[in-house]
């Protein structure tokens, strides 16, 4: 019933790629492999009339409006189509191209220097109007530092950087590492080789910011940049003379966006369709939404999927059908065992887990197969070419069981070996804290359920997801014994994205943690510490697709699905997805009929 | 005692049976004048019979349960469709399944226990702090009186369902509030409800005590005397009696809607724990469709609480004739 | 005083009103005395209203209390992002000045409220408190005051009728219809009219169904259409509470001896009722029905959550679940303002009516 996406939905990221061309050609032949099954055709569908307003529908606004510091899948969906950082996608492709870059990056230097040419002609927005330039570039990304801006990622993929701070500034300072022999060029000069600084130039920091403008509001505690910001892209925010963007944003009831009248289609590769794009918000009950957008008053869903019973309906309606899209999520969702706190401090009780888990009634709880795959790692299979195949693929399950309904003989088995000689825990009961809304509380009764068969009982608590994070999950001090509400997806694609902030034992943090299991293996520790210096594509698959397999086998996270996001499009439009973006449109591609 | 001024109203109601039938003259108690009233009101009975079945169903739930459903928390993904969505009712599923493939039979029959014990704990919890909140300002007055008065005033300024959903949402955590005193699920659940509640009874109880004071038999009481304690238990309390028992028909079944409204809203009890509020919320995702999972939990809260209702209907009438019959 | 819209959106029992037997004081001759602006009345009304004033003061410092104090979501770590470092978390903690002591935050906040009447930032977005709120008081109103209509309108003739009827099968029928409806949980009343009645998954497509509120402003047909099943399911139970208590307070306002008088003085019937009957069992409803408004005006929570209508309700129920304190804050004070304001008019009305309710 309540609409509002939980946390895993929200925190969708966006996906980058590596650089080498080499790379690019094997993704593209992977891309070939997977786009084919991934059911609907994309070509036909990317041509379009100009002219029109497309309507998406949302439950929740923005996290933040200002693009340095947006890591919402909702806010990222404004982004893409409003600025142009240095690397992008094209829409239904999992192809990196140069966006705001000129051409492909060259690395040098034994990966130690990174250097992108710029396009010349791009222009910004009223008010600033003038030509952007490298140092836009490099403006940008400093301000992703400092504290004034509050960007969720500057620290994790550019602190590579020479001279990138290592605590935040208050405002934005100069990176030495960034520099700008010209105004199209752009160098990074690393401290050791890194192949997801590369990967993530494709991401929303990399957009640029005209340092002359935004610094005045930079220079505040607290950055109102967003709100009175200029645009690359072939879109914009309303705004008014002065560059407040207030005609084009109410806070949590509509965003606004207008063609950008600098914008020139000779130097981007977006059709940009439509003439206006309305975000309207509000949407709680995802039911509702769904029905509007069938019925045409509005034209997609943005932040919200189809609950399960209507993609029921839509997929029994031959008309409808064709209008649902499937693109992967990219990540998965899981059932986190605190390994700091008995039993779960004990590998064999954490198998036992893993084997009694039924995972067929966990999927069930989100509508089924048409939610996706069921997990058996964490590399999931939009990774192709990128690392899901050097996990292991589909093939790898070190926990299986009939239908995927949990073995109890086998968790016994291991609850034996764990010494309780019955098979059936005798102990305590554990702590869990899971959340309350949509399927999050269904989730957690069936794990409940299965623990149940090994004899653990379980005091649960079922609290808002945003307060079972950061309360609760986030915090090792405050953490139960078992979270089976939470899940992680990429940044971009790269299995690193996936695996080093959550099972790093470098990584644990004492609030804001997201190593859910408390994982600090020493031998895996020292897997990613190696894998992080690759910069070859197939090297750093290979290295990570291990890594993930040595964390499945810990079990302490159990990953259950590699979900899927359904997007229904209106009968007014044609539609157009953004595959990497796990689905979400692209609404540069949009347009209506 | 002058005559009832207006007893329709429900507050006016508890205020003025406050001294049970004086009639000197045939010798049967008050007591024994109610319970023939009673027992002459087909309704009433009929009511009192429903509510002790709801009880014993409650007491019994364990074998109802295995006699004709499924056990508790056991769930049945082969009673879910390929896309999670429950089937309806069957042999062996009397009113169907819910979202994760429990029994539905089986969860309405212990979510009567739920909302009665719920229900009643909170009451009593809620009519003792208001009783005692409400002799001590009624009869101390001053000071005393002021500061209960004005806090109760301040209670009654706050929004209530937003005062016990931010209790209830608070104390949903580990280890509950007050250090542990109140923990999650159903022991929160009372105590919001018995915060939310006592302020009423205590005006009521203030109120009448202030009358009472005044009256000849606590002179009488005092002269001969009686201390403070002696006058509140032996002369003031019996007189409350009446009023107590009034408000008491009167919020049980405000009480167990307001657990379920909790509960619908998602802070009330735990999702483990089957509640009839908790199944209707479950169900409004699908209830277009799955219509049994809504229908018999509610049809279950509205019968118990129309039974409630009818009973304390049924009591006041008996307690005081002269009050016109409201059925 | 009574917070009379039980969180059940339904009356609930209520204490009396300080002052003593106001009925009885109506119940005398015709003509009562109403207490013109005399310099008695003025001050109690003063004292009320600023009384009113300090309870709001006292609300908002015990809501910062119960929202600041126990434990919730940590909005510092909400707005970080997955990334979040410990000094990024604690920047934010500090724009936010969450890391300042609960008094100082108090202070700001009440500092803003009354010089500014400026609610605050939601944690959650980047949109004032005060905004949203007003943007939903319109949707609230539309909610409360189609639903107050309703029941005024049937609960009250209804319940006169059946008294006038008593012990008939009418009244029988009616009165047990009441009792049903007191005792149907609202949302679940909602969903049970929605499945029947709701024009695009009922069986029967009559009205609006769930989620489809416009405002008046945009479309005044489909405004309408979408507020008829949510006023009739929360009207529901105070019409049959308001019924009860009309037909009972006009049974007994009729066995009461000036009536008799009345009667056998020669006066019709019908006058009897209408003219000397009516005035008496009614005017308690009718200062009831406004502190039931204030009450609703807070927000009816139930009813805007099964009917997914964007109201204050809603939007104070999500502010908690969400610990967004200043949401929670900016609620919890309309809500309250709402009910001391009601309770303000209704004591005042009641001061002119009956000069010895002033003390």
């Amino acid at each position: 019933m309540n609409g509002r996406t939980d946390q895993l939905r929200r925190r969708q990221a966006r996906l980058g790629a590596g650089s080498s061309r080499v790379v690019w050609v094997l993704l593209l032949a992977a891309l070939a492999l997977t786009v084919g099954g991934c059911g609907k055709k994309s070509s036909s569908t990317l041509k379009g009339k100009k002219g029109g307003t497309i309507t998406v529908l949302t439950a929740a606004d923005v996290d933040y409006i200002d693009p340095g510091e947006t890591y919402y899948a909702f806010g990222y969906e404004i982004v893409y189509t409003t600025q142009r950082p240095l690397y992008g996608y094209k829409a239904d492709s999992l192809v990196v191209v140069p966006d705001l870059a000129a051409s492909e990056p060259q690395v040098t230097d034994g990966g130690l220097t990174v250097t992108v040419k710029l396009k010349k002609g791009v222009k910004f927005s009223p008010p600033v109007n003038r030509e952007v330039t490298s140092k836009d570039v490099k403006y940008a990304i400093e301000r992703g530092f400092a504290a004034s801006v509050i960007n969720g990622y500057a620290g994790a993929y550019f602190s590579v950087i020479k001279g990138a701070p290592a605590t935040p500034p208050k405002t934005p300072q100069p990176i030495s590492g960034i520099e700008t022999p010209d105004d199209h060029t752009i160098v990074f000069k690393l401290s050791r080789p890194s192949g997801a600084l590369i990967g993530a130039l494709t991401m929303p920091l990399t957009a640029p910011v005209p340092e002359e403008y935004a610094k005045k509001y930079d220079d505040l505690a607290s950055s109102t940049y967003g709100m009175h910001q200029v645009a690359t892209g072939p879109y914009m925010i309303a705004n008014n003379a002065a560059g407040s963007i207030s005609p084009g944003y109410q806070p949590s009831k509509l965003i606004k966006l207008v063609r950008n009248p600098n914008w020139s289609s000779k130097t981007d590769y977006r059709p940009a369709f439509a003439d206006q794009i309305r975000f309207e918000e509000g949407y709680a009950d995802a039911t509702i939404a769904t029905r509007k957008i069938l019925s045409g008053t509005g034209d997609v869903n943005g932040d919200f999927a189809p609950p399960p019973a209507q993609l029921k309906s839509i997929l029994a309606n031959p008309v409808q059908k064709k209008r649902l899209f499937f693109t992967p999520v990219s990540g998965t969702r899981d059932v986190a065992l605190n390994s700091t706190k008995p039993p779960f401090n004990n590998l064999h009780v954490r198998q036992a887990v893993a084997y009694v888990l039924d995972r067929n009634a966990m999927r069930l709880t989100r509508g089924g197969a048409v939610d996706g795959k069921i997990a058996t790692h964490f590399i999931d299979p939009s990774f192709a070419g990128a690392g899901f195949e050097a996990a292991g693929g589909y093939a790898f399950d070190p926990f299986p069981s009939k239908n995927h309904a949990g073995d109890v003989a086998k968790a016994k088995a291991e609850m034996k070996l764990a010494g309780y000689k019955t098979g059936m825990y005798t102990g305590p009961p554990v702590t869990m804290v899971a959340g309350n809304a949509g399927a999050a509380p269904n989730t957690a009764r069936v794990v409940i359920n299965n623990l149940g068969k090994i004899g653990i009982k379980v005091t649960p608590s079922f609290l808002s997801a945003s307060a079972m994070y950061t309360e609760f999950c986030n915090v090792p001090k405050k953490e139960p014994a078992v979270c089976p509400n939470v899940g992680w997806l990429q940044d971009f694609k790269d299995a690193q994205t996936l695996l080093d902030v959550t099972f790093n034992g470098k990584d644990i943090l004492q609030a804001g943690n997201s190593n859910w299991g408390q994982l600090n293996d020493p031998k895996i520790n020292a897997a990613i510490d190696a894998a992080e210096k690759l910069t070859d594509k197939k090297q750093r698959a290979a290295a990570w697709g291990k890594i993930d397999d040595m964390i499945t086998l810990t079990a302490v996270e159990i990953p259950w699905i590699w979900e899927d996001y359904q997007t229904i499009f209106s009968a007014n439009v044609n539609p157009a997805r953004q595959l990497w973006n796990q689905g979400g449109p692209d609404l540069s591609w949009m347009s209506k009929k | 005692m002058s005559t009832p001024d207006l007893i329709g109203r429900r507050d006016d109601l508890v205020e003025e049976i406050s001294a049970p039938d004086a009639e000197e003259i045939v010798g049967r108690s008050p007591w024994q004048l109610f319970w023939v009233r009673f027992r002459e009101d087909k309704v009433a009975i009929a009511s009192l019979a429903f509510v002790l079945l709801i009880g014993l169903v409650a007491i019994f739930a364990p074998f109802i349960v295995k006699l004709l459903g499924h056990p508790p928390n056991a769930q049945y993904t082969s009673e879910l469709d390929a896309f999670g969505t429950p089937k309806g009712p069957s042999s062996s599923f009397l009113f169907g399944a819910d979202t994760v493939g429990e029994d539905v039979f089986s969860r309405v029959v212990y979510g009567a226990r739920v909302s009665l014990e719920v229900a009643l704990i909170s009451t009593a919890i809620a009519v003792f702090v208001g009783v005692v909140a409400g002799m001590i300002a009624g009869y101390y007055r001053g000071v005393v009186d002021t500061l209960i008065s004005r806090f109760i005033d301040v209670m009654l300024a706050f929004p209530v369902l937003l005062l016990a959903l931010g209790i209830a949402t608070a104390c949903s955590l580990g280890k509950g509030c007050l250090g542990g005193l109140i923990k999650p699920g159903v022991p929160t659940v009372i105590a919001v409800i018995a915060i939310i509640n006592w302020t009423y009874i205590g005006r009521i109880i203030r109120g009448q005590v202030l009358s009472l004071r005044e009256k000849e038999f606590v002179e009488a009481a005092r002269a001969s005397g009686a201390g403070d304690a002696g006058i509140l238990f032996r002369e003031i309390l019996p007189n409350l009696v009446a009023p107590i028992i009034v408000y008491t028909t009167l919020v049980i079944p405000t009480n167990i809607l307001l657990e379920a409204a909790l509960s619908y809203l998602g802070v009330g009890v735990s999702p483990t724990q089957a509640s009839w509020g908790q199944m209707i919320s479950d169900a409004t995702s699908i209830f277009s469709t799955a219509w049994w999972y809504f229908t018999f939990p509610g049809a279950a809260l509205l019968l118990t609480v129309l039974a409630f209702n009818l009973l304390g209907d049924g009591i006041r009438d008996a307690l005081d004739p002269r009050i016109v019959d409201v059925t | 005083m009574a917070s009379p819209t039980h969180p059940n959106e339904a009356p609930a029992p209520r204490p009396k009103r300080p002052g003593g037997g106001i009925l009885g004081a109506l119940a005398g001759p015709a003509g009562t005395v109403w207490g013109l602006a005399s310099s008695s009345t003025f001050r109690y009304i003063v004292r009320r209203v600023l009384w009113g004033v300090f309870l709001l003061f006292v609300v908002s410092a015990i809501t910062f209390i119960i929202f600041y104090e126990l434990p919730n979501a940590d909005p510092a770590q909400i707005r970080a992002g997955r990334h979040a470092t410990p000094g990024m978390i604690k920047e934010i903690r500090h724009n936010l000045r969450l890391d300042r002591p609960f008094y100082v935050q108090y202070g700001y906040y009440m500092d803003r409220l009354v010089l500014h009447f400026d609610l605050g930032t939601s944690f959650y977005s980047e949109a004032s408190v005060r905004s949203q709120i007003v943007s939903r008081l319109p949707v609230t109103f539309s909610l409360t005051v189609g639903a107050v209509v309703i029941w005024l309108l049937i609960g009250i003739p209804v319940g006169v009728i059946s008294a006038i009827k008593r012990r008939s099968l009418l009244d029988r029928a009616t009165m047990g219809a009441s009792l049903v409806a007191i005792s149907a949980p609202v949302y679940w009343l909602g969903l049970v009219v929605l499945f029947l009645f709701a024009n695009d998954i009922g069986l029967l497509k009559l009205f609006g169904g769930a989620g489809s509120y416009v405002p008046f402003s945009q479309d005044p047909g489909t405004w309408l259409n979408s507020l008829i099943l949510p006023w009739l399911v929360l009207a529901a139970a105070f019409t049959a509470f308001y019924a009860r208590m009309a037909r009972a307070n006009l049974i007994e306002v009729m066995s009461e001896d000036y009536i008799r008088t009345a009667r056998a003085k020669g006066l019709s019937e019908r006058r009897v009722i209408f003219r000397h009957g009516l005035r008496a069992a009614l005017t308690p409803l009718v200062t009831m029905a406004g502190m039931d408004i204030g009450g609703l005006l807070g927000g009816a929570v139930l009813t805007e959550t099964v009917f997914n209508i964007p109201g204050v309700g809603r939007y104070a129920y999500d502010s908690i679940v969400n610990s967004d304190l200043p949401a929670i804050q900016g609620t919890v004070l309309f809500g309250a303002f709402f009910i001391i304001t009601a309770n303000i008019v209704v004591d005042i009305f009641y001061a002119f009516l009956d000069p010895r309710v002033r003390y």
